[in-house]
């Protein structure tokens, strides 16, 4: 059954379905929310919420607007930073390293990637290898801090324009080179 | 709004990293633009595989019966949701205490003894104005009277304050009453009711001046049924 099929069910109150999906995507959910809270008991109420959410929401979802995988982290990435937000945490430790994602890099010893196929999960790495380091910042800074582009530009003490050119061009040479690798992978 | 595109923005409209004035000029002409609409989920996909490079955790596996705990068929009891969470536990409390006051406090014990509990609940859920918002609304068991709490809904300008509305099954709807949340979006309110409440099937929170409206005026942020 493919996701959105389940979504709908879901969407029909099947509790069936929304097992279904945990199986599938619960894993991604929970290591998205622990990479940006970097606190276990906070990714599973992040986890748990998401879930919720999707439970309530699944009728609003609309495939035009982009893939389950898509719509789920985007909920599950929003409610991990709403979470660290209001916990006023600053996350330390093994935390997504800022200086560049390298941690995105670095495989952890017995896990399974889980939804990305190898291949696929290797291409974003290239990918994000390939920006220049202030790029990966600034993109890492939006997606797994959370903060706004002047904040961003607060933070590094760079101009507001510079960190705005590179957001823009850090998330456009991603999707480029992840579109790029797609095609080839038709050939 | 401009018709021009708004394409070198919308990177950091994805990343949700705009000021909240250059996001709404994104909305506003993404809304009526399927070009923009198009790029915008070209990124959102670009962003979803990054949230699937990051390193693989497994959850812990009580996580998964906490997930399905949360969507079982409505339960007679207290919506596990709500008790889900620690942080949450603390609104229980809250519901009691103000249960307790507004009901008197042998309501609350034979609502305690295992088989007269005839409380009803009444779950509220965000809407896309407030998605995180919950709330909780306690019905005695004539069904006459009830208490209402809510966590996580934004606070309001001074000017501002929540209505509950209280909607009739032909769709007129009567105020519950209006109530403020904290800075933690938390709030209460003992509801007024003109009928009996256990005869409105269907209940909403809107945004209305301080002190109320004599009907729905503003946005609503939180709806719920019976």
């Amino acid at each position: 059954m493919d996701d959105e099929t389940l979504i709908r069910r879901i969407a029909r109150s099947e509790p069936e379905a929304l097992a279904e999906l945990y199986d599938r995507y619960g894993r991604l959910v929970y290591s998205l929310a622990l990479a940006i809270t970097n606190d276990a008991g906070l990714s599973e109420e992040v986890s748990q919420d998401v879930f919720l959410q999707v439970w309530r929401k699944a009728g609003s979802y609309r495939p035009e607007a982009g893939r389950v995988l898509t719509w789920l982290s985007r909920i599950a990435r929003n409610r991990a930073i709403d979470m660290l937000r209001r916990q006023n945490v600053r996350p330390e430790g093994s935390w997504i390293s800022l200086d560049g994602l390298e941690s995105l890099t670095a495989e952890r010893a017995g896990l399974e990637p889980f939804v990305l196929d190898s291949s696929s999960r290797e291409q974003v790495r290239q990918a994000l290898a390939a920006l220049p380091p202030e790029q990966r910042t600034a993109l890492a800074l939006a997606y797994f801090r959370g903060l706004s582009q002047q904040e961003i530009a607060a933070l590094l003490h760079q101009p507001l324009g510079t960190i705005k050119t590179r957001v823009r061009l850090a998330l456009h040479k991603l999707r480029a080179f992840l579109a790029e690798e797609h095609s080839e992978d038709r050939r | 709004m401009n018709q021009e595109h708004v394409l070198d923005q919308l990177p950091a409209y994805a990343l949700d990293a705009l000021n909240p004035e250059e996001r709404q000029g994104v909305e506003e002409h993404v809304r009526a633009c399927p070009t923009c609409q198009a790029e915008l989920t070209a990124y959102l996909d670009a962003l979803a595989a990054l949230a699937q490079a990051v390193p693989a955790v497994e959850p812990p596996a009580r996580l998964r019966q906490a997930v399905m705990e949360q969507v079982r068929p409505s339960r007679p009891s207290w919506p596990v949701a709500l008790l889900s969470s620690a942080r949450l536990a603390w609104s229980l409390a809250a519901v009691l205490l103000l249960v307790s006051l507004a009901l008197g406090g042998a309501l609350l014990l034979q609502s305690l003894q295992p088989e007269p509990a005839t409380f009803r609940s009444v779950t509220l859920l965000g809407d896309a104005a407030a998605p995180d918002a919950r709330g909780l609304m306690i019905i005695s068991p004539d069904g006459s009277t009830g208490t209402l709490v809510v966590d996580d809904l934004p606070p309001l300008p001074e000017d501002r304050q929540y209505q509950l509305w209280l909607i009739q099954p032909d769709g007129e709807r009567a105020s519950g009453g209006v109530f403020s949340v904290d800075a933690g979006g938390y709030g209460a309110l003992v509801i007024e009711a003109p009928r009996p409440l256990a005869e409105y099937p269907r209940f909403g929170i809107t945004v209305e001046p301080a002190g109320g409206s004599p009907g729905p005026t503003g946005p609503r942020v939180m709806a719920g049924e019976l």
